[in-house]
């Protein structure tokens, strides 16, 4: 086990170069919000200095992802963050959509459900592969495979563009 | 137009957060350090805790809940079968005397005892669900292991009984119930500590719910 000085110092080293990319995630998986995603990260960084002692340098990397995923995951669960909700009626006033592709796509992934956004982001933003969301995500391999996939579909479905095919 | 594919591998340039500067960073060990002091104070709490429970038996003191809120459980609650409208994608078989579902969608149902204004949030309105049960699919929710977590038998299937944790690391006094149904489904119940349910309530409450093929895990 790690002395607490020394986890302190390596602690902070590993905060240092990746928190950015932690926050990149954590927004990807809140809607863009950076100020949710920093909350996010926060957590998940709590969570990783307990178990530093622990965890092993080589998988610290993906360890903190999977704090952020579940910290994202619990932060979108929390009974006290407001409801989502939806009705029948569109508002009346339309606006004219203005926005970049990326943002677009950002809108889009949070509508998909938390799971099928999650693996959708660290496979196809992050670039990692199905093992390593699966890692991230604490589920299958088979389980990110159709995640994504179908995740993709429907971004294809509710993205504005011709369809495309890829092998 | 560019495809999807192509659009979400340009993300990470659409969401740039700004380097770590050493105050942030020097604050997340600060956060750290304290959670992991907070945590040593809580199992020594617990143990102390224990010891007063077990003296407490032994001189037939009565029930001691076990509620970081500090609100008393109710021993006093009655259970009743369920007569209003089923809520989406779930069934209720049975609910604590004069509650009822004040909000349902396929994805969620909420309960409320007596007593609480049961109208429809307005638009652009919160919907606070303090002082209810709340009623959902899993999904990726995950009890955080490093608590004590009580294994509970839910029509023949372990469920776990734990407490949500707050954004800042320490636990809530929400609990959490997570139990497969037996169909495949995964479902999470949510009990603040307002509404003064005790564990074996909320395991009775529990083994009354059911999940139907319209229950779709929350998106967005």
């Amino acid at each position: 086990m790690r002395r607490r000085s020394g986890r302190d110092r390596e602690f902070t080293e590993f905060v240092t170069s990746r928190r950015p990319a932690l926050v990149r995630v954590a927004a990807l998986l809140v809607s863009g919000d950076l100020g949710r995603a920093e909350d996010v990260v926060q957590t998940a960084l709590v969570r990783l200095y307990a178990k530093w002692p622990r965890v092993r340098p080589d998988t610290v990397d993906a360890y903190a992802r999977r704090c952020v995923v579940n910290a994202a995951i619990d932060e979108r669960r929390s009974p006290f963050r407001r409801r989502e909700q939806s009705w029948a009626q569109l508002p009346e006033v339309a606006v004219e959509d203005t926005r970049s592709d990326e943002a677009t796509v950002l809108a889009l992934l949070a509508s998909l459900p938390a799971g099928m956004r999650a693996a959708v982001v660290l496979r196809y933003v992050e670039g990692l592969s199905v093992a390593e969301t699966a890692e991230a995500m604490g589920c299958s391999e088979g389980n990110v495979k159709s995640q994504s996939a179908r995740g993709l579909e429907r971004l294809r479905g509710l993205f504005p563009a011709e369809a495309h095919h890829f092998a | 137009m560019p495809d999807v594919i192509d659009v979400l591998r340009n993300l990470p340039r659409a969401v740039t957060p700004g380097p770590a500067s050493p105050e942030v960073v020097a604050a997340d060990v600060t956060r750290g350090r304290h959670a992991v002091t907070r945590r040593r104070r809580l199992r020594l709490g617990l143990c102390g805790a224990a010891v007063a429970v077990a003296v407490a038996v032994a001189v037939g003191a009565g029930q001691v809940g076990r509620q970081p809120g500090g609100t008393a459980p109710s021993a006093r609650v009655q259970f009743v079968s369920y007569t209003g409208q089923q809520p989406k994608g779930f069934k209720i078989s049975t609910v604590p005397d004069g509650w009822q579902v004040i909000s349902d969608d396929e994805s969620s149902f909420v309960v409320a005892p007596p007593g609480q204004d049961v109208s429809p949030p307005k638009p652009g309105h919160a919907f606070g669900v303090g002082n209810r049960i709340a009623v959902s699919l899993q999904g990726l929710t995950q009890l955080d292991p490093d608590q004590h977590i009580s294994r509970v038998d839910i029509n023949g299937e372990e469920g776990q009984l734990g407490f949500a944790r707050e954004p800042g690391g320490k636990l809530s006094d929400i609990r959490w119930l997570i139990f497969p149904d037996g169909a495949g489904h995964r479902v999470l119940v949510q009990v603040p500590a307002s509404v003064r349910l005790t564990d074996d309530q909320v395991v009775r409450f529990a083994r009354g719910i059911g999940v139907t093929g319209e229950a779709r895990e929350i998106g967005g």
